[in-house]
C-alpha cells in the first residue's frame, strides 16, 4: 500500500486508451497475457457526458511503473 | 482453437427469438482463410443471414467481430466490426468502430445475434450471457440508455445502444458505443431495432494470450516507437481528423448546400470553421480507441457564446464539419450540437446530412413547401437542421419519408428529390467527385465500386502525395514492383481504379487484424503486420499471404452482394453529377462522363480479377472461397459467368 502513492495521475489528459491497463496485466502476470480485470490499474469512463476518465489503483499495485512507461499521454508519472 | 494465440477461439451465438445461447469454436481454417474481424464476419454473414432475407426481419443477423490483435498492446489494435445485411437490400452492411474490443475479454472473437425478441431487450455479454428485459430503456436516447445500463451493471461495461431512430427502424439509424463512438452506416441501428435489441453491454474478465509474448512485444513496441516518431502526434491530438482540412479544401472536396457549391481556401466557411476557431472555442483533450497511443478523437467543452458549457466526445471532427456544411451549418458550436443530436438520437450524420441538405435544397427551390414539412420553412441554417434531425429520428411529417433513407426516401417525395439526391448504394458522403476526378483519389473512386458504398480505406491519394511518397506507400502496403510500375505512372499520375484495389486490400488486412487504418495516423508496412500476426497467433504468415486473405474477405463480401441481387448497375454515380457542372470560383468543373466512369469501373473489376463487364466472381474464385458453384448457378440474373 505504501508504494501505491508512487504512481500519480493527472486524469484531464487521459484518452482512455487502456494501454496502461493492458501493460500492467501483461507484465505483472505470470501467464504474460492481456487482461482488463487482472490489472492493478483501472480506467473507467467519467460520470459526466464528456468528463475525463477515472483512474484508480488496486491495493496490489507495488508502484513498478510499467503503466507509466506505456502511457503516451503523460497522464501517469512516478516519483 | 487449441494452442493458437491472439484469437479467443470461440463464437457466441444468441437467438433472440428462442432465447437460445450457444458457444461454438472458431475453427483455425476459418481464421486462417479470412484473418478475423470484418473478414471472418463476411463469411459468417453468408452463413447466418438467410438468402434474400428482408433486412429488418428476424432472418437478418448482426455479427460482431474483433480480430486477433484486438485486446493486445499492438498500437491502434482497437478496430472492431459489425456485419449484417444492409437496409439497402442488395448489399452487405458493415460498420466499424474502436469500441467493441471488450468481446475478446469476454472470451469471444465473434458474436452472432439472430432472431427477434418479443419485447425490448438488452444483451449482456459478461462472464455470463443474459438476455435482460429492457422495456424501461425503450424510448430513451443513447446517452440516457448508456447511463441507465452503467447504473445497473457498472461503468466497466462497454455499452452499445440504439436511440429513438433505431427503435423506429430509420434507415440511417446508428449504434452508439459509450455515448460517443458510432457504429454507423448501412442501417445498423435499424437492424438492431428490428430485433427489439435496445443495447448490448459487454465486459470480460478473461485474458487475451499471445503465442510468443517476447517476440510479440518486440514487434508491438517497434511499431509504437515508429508511429510516435513518424506522425505529428501533438497536432493530431489537437486537431484529430481536422489536420486534413487544408488538403480537402485544396482538392475541392468540401461540399456545401447539397453539393451545389464547394468550399475553397479563403471562403467564409473556412474562417468560421477552420482550425483557429476550433482551438479558440473549445477546451479539448484527446480520446483514444482501445490501445491507440495517438488519440485523434476529442473530448470537447465549448466555452463561448450561446453554446457555452456544451460538452461532447467527438469521433471525427472533419466528418462532422463536412456533413453539416452540406446543410448550410457554418459554425463550430452548431456543428457540435448537430453531432450531439445525431449521437443521442442514434442516426448516422454522414448519410442523414445528405438527406437534410436535399430537403432544404428542395424547399429553397420550391419543389416542396410548408404543407410537406409540417408547417415550417426549411432554411440553410442550424435551426432547420435541428428540426429535421428530430423529425427523421421520430418519423414526424417530412421526416417520415426521409427516414426511409437516401434511396427510398427521395422516391417517396417525388422525382425532384430523386434528381437532386447524392448517394452511393444508399449512403451519403460529403464529397464531390466533379472537382476531384483527376487525379482521382482512391477513397473517392471506391464510393462507386465499393461493396458497401462508402470508402473503406484511406490512402495518400487523398492529399497531394509525390510520386516517391506514393511508391513508398505502395511498397509498404505490399504491392509487387511490377504492379507498382504498371499503376504509378512515370509522369507522376496513377491509375486510380486499379490502385483502389490494392489500397482496399491493404486497409482491409489491417481492419481484419483489428488495426486502425487511418493512413494519416498509422501506416504500417504489411510485413510488420504479418510479424504481429505471426507472433500473436503462432501461425506464420507473410505480408503477401495476409493481403491474399484480405482479398478473399473482400470477395466474400462481393459474393454476398451477388447473392442478394447486386449487379453492375449498382456501381453507379449519382445522376446529378453526370448532368450538372460545378462552379468553383472562376473555374467550371464539367459534369462527370459516364463513358469515362464505365472504363474506370471495368479497370477496377479487372484488377480485382472479377469479370470486367459484370463484376462477377469467377467459378475458380467461388470455389476458393469455399462456396458452392451450384448455389451461385441457382441465383437469378448473371451472378456467375
Amino acid at each position: 500500500m505504501a508504494r501505491k502513492a508512487m504512481i500519480r495521475s493527472s486524469r484531464e489528459q487521459c484518452s482512455g486508451c487502456l494501454r496502461c491497463v493492458l501493460a500492467c496485466s501483461f507484465f505483472t502476470s505470470e501467464e504474460k497475457a492481456f487482461s482488463l480485470s487482472k490489472a492493478r490499474i483501472q480506467v473507467l469512463p467519467g460520470e459526466t457526458d464528456a468528463g475525463p476518465f477515472e483512474i484508480t489503483f488496486s491495493s496490489e499495485c507495488d508502484g513498478c511503473g510499467i503503466c507509466v512507461r506505456y502511457c503516451d499521454f503523460g497522464v501517469l508519472s512516478q516519483d | 482453437m487449441g494452442m493458437l494465440g491472439g484469437y479467443a477461439g470461440s463464437i457466441l451465438k444468441v437467438d433472440l427469438g428462442t432465447g437460445n445461447i450457444d458457444i461454438v469454436p472458431l475453427t483455425p481454417e476459418l481464421a486462417k482463410q479470412f484473418i478475423g474481424g470484418a473478414g471472418v464476419n463476411a463469411r459468417l454473414a453468408w452463413d447466418y443471414v438467410r438468402p434474400g432475407a428482408h433486412p429488418l426481419s428476424p432472418q437478418n443477423a448482426l455479427i460482431l467481430g474483433a480480430g486477433p490483435l484486438v485486446g493486445t498492446l499492438a498500437p491502434g489494435a482497437g478496430k472492431t466490426n459489425i456485419t449484417f445485411k444492409s437496409v439497402h437490400p442488395h448489399f452487405i452492411g458493415s460498420s466499424g468502430s474502436g469500441h467493441l474490443g471488450m468481446i475478446k475479454f469476454a472470451g469471444y472473437d465473434h458474436v452472432i445475434i439472430t432472431g427477434k425478441a418479443n419485447d425490448p431487450v438488452c444483451l449482456e455479454i459478461g462472464d455470463k450471457v443474459r438476455i435482460r428485459p429492457a422495456a424501461h430503456l425503450w424510448g430513451k436516447d443513447t446517452f440516457e440508455t448508456t447511463d441507465a445500463i452503467w447504473h445497473e451493471l457498472g461503468r466497466k461495461y462497454d455499452v452499445l445502444s440504439i436511440g429513438p431512430a433505431g427503435e423506429r427502424l430509420v434507415a440511417d439509424a446508428s449504434v452508439i458505443a459509450n455515448k460517443y463512438s458510432a457504429f454507423a452506416r448501412t442501417g445498423i441501428g435499424a437492424v438492431m431495432g428490428s430485433k427489439n435489441l435496445k443495447a448490448v453491454a459487454v465486459y470480460g474478465s478473461r485474458s487475451v494470450k499471445v503465442a510468443h509474448p517476447r517476440r510479440f512485444m518486440e514487434a508491438a513496441n517497434k511499431l509504437t516507437r515508429e508511429t510516435m516518431r513518424l506522425v505529428d502526434v501533438p497536432r493530431l491530438r489537437k486537431y484529430g481528423s481536422l489536420i486534413n482540412l487544408e488538403s480537402r479544401l485544396k482538392s475541392g472536396s468540401l461540399s456545401y448546400k447539397n453539393f451545389r457549391q464547394v468550399q475553397k481556401p479563403g471562403d467564409r466557411f473556412v474562417q468560421m470553421i477552420g482550425l483557429e476557431k476550433f482551438e479558440q472555442g473549445a477546451e479539448h483533450g484527446p480520446v483514444s480507441c482501445l490501445s491507440c497511443p495517438v488519440g485523434c478523437k476529442h473530448r470537447l467543452h465549448w466555452r463561448e457564446g450561446e453554446y457555452e458549457g456544451m460538452s461532447l466526445l467527438l469521433s471525427c471532427a472533419i466528418g462532422a464539419t463536412r456533413s453539416f456544411a452540406n446543410c448550410g451549418v457554418m459554425s463550430w458550436p452548431e456543428t457540435i450540437k448537430c453531432t450531439e443530436m445525431c449521437n443521442r438520437l442514434g442516426i448516422d450524420y454522414l448519410s442523414t446530412s445528405n438527406l437534410v441538405g436535399m430537403a432544404i435544397d428542395l424547399f429553397q427551390r420550391g419543389e416542396i413547401n410548408r404543407a410537406d414539412t409540417g408547417g415550417y420553412d426549411l432554411e440553410w441554417n442550424a435551426a432547420t437542421v435541428f428540426k429535421l434531425l428530430r423529425a427523421i429520428a421520430y418519423r414526424e411529417d417530412l421526416g417520415d419519408a426521409l427516414a426511409e433513407g437516401l434511396i427510398e426516401g427521395p422516391r417517396r417525395i417525388g422525382r425532384s428529390a430523386v434528381e437532386s439526391v447524392i448517394q452511393y448504394k444508399g449512403l451519403g458522403t460529403p464529397v464531390d467527385m466533379r472537382r476531384s476526378l483527376f487525379p482521382f483519389s482512391t477513397p473517392f473512386f471506391s464510393m462507386i465500386t465499393n461493396v458497401i458504398g462508402r470508402p473503406c480505406h484511406s490512402s495518400p491519394t487523398s492529399w497531394s502525395a509525390t510520386k516517391e511518397k506514393l511508391e513508398m506507400y505502395c511498397l509498404r502496403s505490399g504491392m509487387k514492383q511490377e504492379d507498382i510500375k504498371r499503376i504509378i505512372y512515370d509522369t507522376g499520375g496513377y491509375d486510380g481504379p486499379r490502385l483502389t484495389r490494392w489500397t482496399e486490400d491493404y486497409c482491409f488486412a489491417l481492419e481484419c487484424l483489428g488495426l486502425c487504418y487511418r493512413t494519416y495516423v498509422f501506416s504500417y508496412a504489411i510485413d510488420d503486420c504479418a510479424e504481429l500476426y505471426s507472433a500473436a497467433t503462432g501461425i506464420d504468415m507473410s505480408g503477401a499471404e495476409l493481403l491474399e486473405a484480405a482479398a478473399r474477405g473482400w470477395d466474400m463480401r462481393k459474393a454476398f452482394n451477388l447473392r442478394e441481387g447486386a449487379t453492375r448497375r449498382d456501381d453507379a454515380v449519382p445522376e446529378r453529377l453526370l448532368m450538372e457542372p460545378l462552379q468553383v470560383g472562376d473555374t467550371t468543373c464539367p459534369p462527370l462522363s459516364m463513358e469515362d466512369i464505365d472504363i474506370m469501373i471495368s479497370a477496377y473489376y479487372q484488377e480485382r480479377g472479377w469479370d470486367s463487364h459484370e463484376g462477377t466472381l469467377t467459378p475458380e474464385r467461388i470455389l476458393e472461397l469455399g462456396l458452392s458453384l451450384e448455389e451461385f448457378q441457382r441465383l437469378p440474373g448473371r451472378a456467375i459467368r
